[in-house]
């Protein structure tokens, strides 16, 4: 009997609980946030503002990441198998996942890894986030706020034929003094643009496309576009650093690439031929400031680049490499790199058994 | 709506109703056996993915979960999908509870074809049961196999400088993302591979649709003077004869074999180091109140891709003729057919400067100038060749 009575009054508590608080069942999903085809390349910006390329589109998001911006614990610790576990959360298969770049978030040290689920029609933008205890998560990107900007196609000759319309993806970016610089390649012409831009992004100004020369080996490279660069202050005045394939360093500086004009860099280092770079960071250690940068086939290199305010300008063939640099021999299958903090940079290393997230002290 | 959110909220108003709960499905369990669990999926309908359902809780059951605060991981130890032999982390998804029926769908569709792991922890349901842990392996069916995708044509298609930049290859269908250096491979006309023949790169450059790939000639061997020119040569030598040949391996962007035995075989002649001058080109006027093609012959072989975008014509006030345009097989003759009848009078042949040949120099400049020799020539957007129309 008392039991019963139990049951009654549960039964009511239940009957209640179930007519106002059984929600109807979600319908499904409706895509917000980004709408991203492609992701990739990443790099943060003011106030911790994410810049991530859509090579597909041509697109730059600008990311506030708010909650998102940090996981349980700062840092980034490191990760064994990174490609692999990224594929299971993922819900894959770690050969169905390309990781197309990495990037520290500047407050919270946290990596973020852009990543392209799947190789065929289905494949899927993915973000995610490692913290300081290694743990691994879809960044979501339906909580994130977000402003975009698209390179602008020219335009056709014929504008009313049936045209197959040029595509352009993107190689690198940096943000330098209120402007997001962009390197642009098309799948068609073979040409070196500069994009610059203005952020915040406004619907008014879409940027601009900027030629950059640069010279080397006796001839004139006017076909060859940077494949990396970061932005650095030489002798205060902030300037381009960029590395070109077979691999030329160039600077330029920011304040001659000026809207619609044609610039000539300056190279101010060989770094070897039959190579092209891949990422690039800069660091100071021992009151001494350092360009580190890593290659498709020379390893990574440690440049000093005091010398980059000095460097005679390199206009003549050069026989095998010029500049001062160091190659680093304990750093080797680095596809991925950025600075972690002032002590340490953050990789992702390919091996013989997968990829591995390592953090190195600079060197 | 973010269903946890949801139930976290339900939780903070309903302390007592959830004790209430707990002491209900604990007596329950005391009247009558539970039914049995069991693990399904739900197959993908519509835009709506496929998803992973929970059936067989009682209501009680699902109310008691839908009361408790289940923190993302507490969901997870309950209610995991992992990919099958790589089940270290959870699938990353949303967990819904229904009237009946708890789901799990995950962020990204599942594979067609590979197989997952469903665990359920019956005692870490609120109110646990004594059912252990309970798994199932589900997979979402292959899509039936289309039409075998095939390798249309390359381009250029005649004889290729040895300073060749750049080549396109057209498929029948959309292609996977897989790289694209990975299955083409440039021969000697015995079949022997010419090794590092081409720009590595760590994107892919294809057209809107992936029907069309672009395979960049390592620019360091082009060049002339560069160190993998002096030491390697050029990949091509004019007077031998090559083959493009394309790995059947490449997978579709259905993710199915490509048709095998794709081969283009081809002579390689003499480096082209003349800027493209349209003012060198042979216009031949149609006949006036005719549509028919005006057409523009190259004097060698122009970028297909570029020379669709670049060239166009403008009548004798500036504005564009609309019409349609083709190229012809070889990537020299550029037929224009116009919407309306020709009328007499003056016309332009409007060529963008971007347009380039196939080693890569452009309207008015070479790919190599001599450096700090070359005159600081103003480069315009666009060169117009006027033809008149009688």
């Amino acid at each position: 009997m008392k039991i019963g009575l139990k049951l009654a009054l549960v039964l009511g508590v239940a009957a209640l609980t179930v007519s106002t608080q059984i929600a109807a069942r979600p319908a499904a999903m409706v895509p917000a946030g980004p709408a991203f085809k492609a992701i990739g390349p990443l790099a943060f910006g003011p106030n911790g503002v994410l810049f991530a390329g859509d090579r597909d589109a041509a697109s730059i998001y600008a990311l506030t990441l708010g909650s998102e911006s940090a996981g349980a614990k700062p840092g980034t610790a490191e990760v064994a198998g990174i490609d692999q576990k990224i594929a299971e959360v993922l819900g894959t298969a770690a050969a169905e996942i390309t990781i197309t770049d990495l990037a520290v978030h500047p407050q919270s040290h946290n990596s973020f890894v852009s990543v392209m689920r799947g190789q065929g029609a289905n494949a899927q933008p993915a973000l995610l986030r490692v913290d300081g205890a290694g743990a691994i998560q879809v960044v979501d990107l339906t909580k994130v706020t977000f402003t975009s900007v698209t390179l602008p196609n020219p335009p056709a000759a014929n504008p009313s034929g049936r045209n197959d319309p040029r595509t352009q993806t993107i190689m690198d970016l940096a943000y330098v003094n209120g402007r997001l610089f962009v390197a642009g390649l098309s799948n068609e012409e073979f040409a070196s643009k500069l994009w610059s831009v203005p952020y915040p992004f406004a619907t008014t100004d879409r940027g601009t496309s900027i030629e950059i020369f640069h010279g080397n080996h006796g001839r004139l490279e006017t076909n060859s576009p940077i494949f990396s660069f970061v932005s650095y202050n030489v002798a205060g005045q902030p300037t381009i650093i960029g590395g070109y394939l077979c691999t030329p360093l160039v600077k330029i500086p920011v304040s001659a690439l000026k809207p619609g004009e044609k610039v000539m860099g300056t190279t101010i280092a060989e770094l070897g031929a039959g190579n092209r770079p891949i990422d690039m960071i800069v660091y100071s250690k021992d009151g001494q400031e350092y360009l580190l940068m890593s290659n498709t086939s020379r390893g990574v290199m440690k440049i000093p680049t005091a010398q980059f305010a000095t460097a005679a300008p390199i206009t003549a063939s050069v026989g095998g490499t010029r500049g001062t640099f160091e190659t680093i021999a304990a750093l080797q299958g680095v596809e991925q790199l950025d600075l972690l903090d002032t002590g340490r940079s953050i990789l992702i290393v390919k091996t013989a058994t997968g990829r591995n997230l390592t953090a190195v002290v600079l060197p | 709506m973010n269903p946890v959110r949801v139930f976290e909220s339900v939780f903070k108003r309903g302390d007592l109703r959830v004790a209430a709960l707990v002491l209900f499905v604990a007596v329950a369990a005391c009247d009558r056996s539970p039914a049995p669990i069991t693990l399904t999926l739900v197959p993908a309908s519509g835009t709506t993915p496929a998803t992973i359902r929970v059936q067989g809780l009682s209501t009680p059951e699902i109310a008691a979960v839908r009361a408790a605060s289940m923190t993302r991981t507490g969901w997870q130890q309950m209610f995991a999908l992992t990919v099958s032999g790589n089940d270290a982390l959870p699938v990353t998804g949303e967990y819904i509870v229904d009237s009946d029926s708890l789901e799990f769908r995950p962020r990204f569709p599942l594979d067609p074809g590979r197989k997952y792991r469903v665990r359920f922890d019956t005692s870490r349901l609120p109110v646990p049961r004594a059912d252990g842990v309970i798994t199932t392996d589900v997979e979402v069916p292959s899509a039936a196999a289309g039409p075998v995708t095939r390798v249309t044509g390359v381009s250029p298609t005649g004889v290729w400088p040895e300073n060749t930049l750049r080549f396109y290859i057209y498929f029948s269908a959309p292609m996977s993302r897989s790289s694209a250096l990975e299955f083409v491979r440039l021969e000697y006309e015995g079949g022997q591979e010419v090794k590092e023949a081409f720009l590595p790169l760590d994107v892919e450059l294809w057209n809107a649709d992936r029907t069309r790939v672009t395979v960049f000639f390592d620019p360091g061997r082009v060049k002339r003077g560069i160190r993998p020119n002096v030491e390697l040569g050029r990949a091509l030598i004019s007077g031998r004869r090559y083959a493009i040949t394309v790995d059947a391996a490449w997978r579709d962007a259905a993710g199915h074999p490509i048709a095998p035995g794709f081969r283009h075989e081809f002579a390689a002649g003499p480096a082209e180091e003349r800027p493209v001058t349209p003012a060198d080109w042979r216009i031949e006027p149609p006949p006036t109140n005719s549509t028919n093609a005006l057409v523009v012959s190259f004097p060698w072989t122009l970028d297909r891709a570029l020379v669709q975008r670049a060239l166009g014509v403008a009548g004798a006030d500036g504005n564009p003729v609309a019409g349609d345009a083709v190229i012809d097989q070889d990537d020299r003759h550029w037929r224009f057919t116009p919407a309306q009848p020709w009328r007499a009078g003056a016309y332009s042949l409007v060529v963008l400067s971007i347009l380039e040949d196939p080693a890569g120099n452009r309207v008015g400049r070479s790919f190599e100038i001599e450096m700090f020799k070359a005159p600081k020539e103003e480069q315009k957007e666009r060169v117009l060749v006027p033809f008149q129309l009688k």
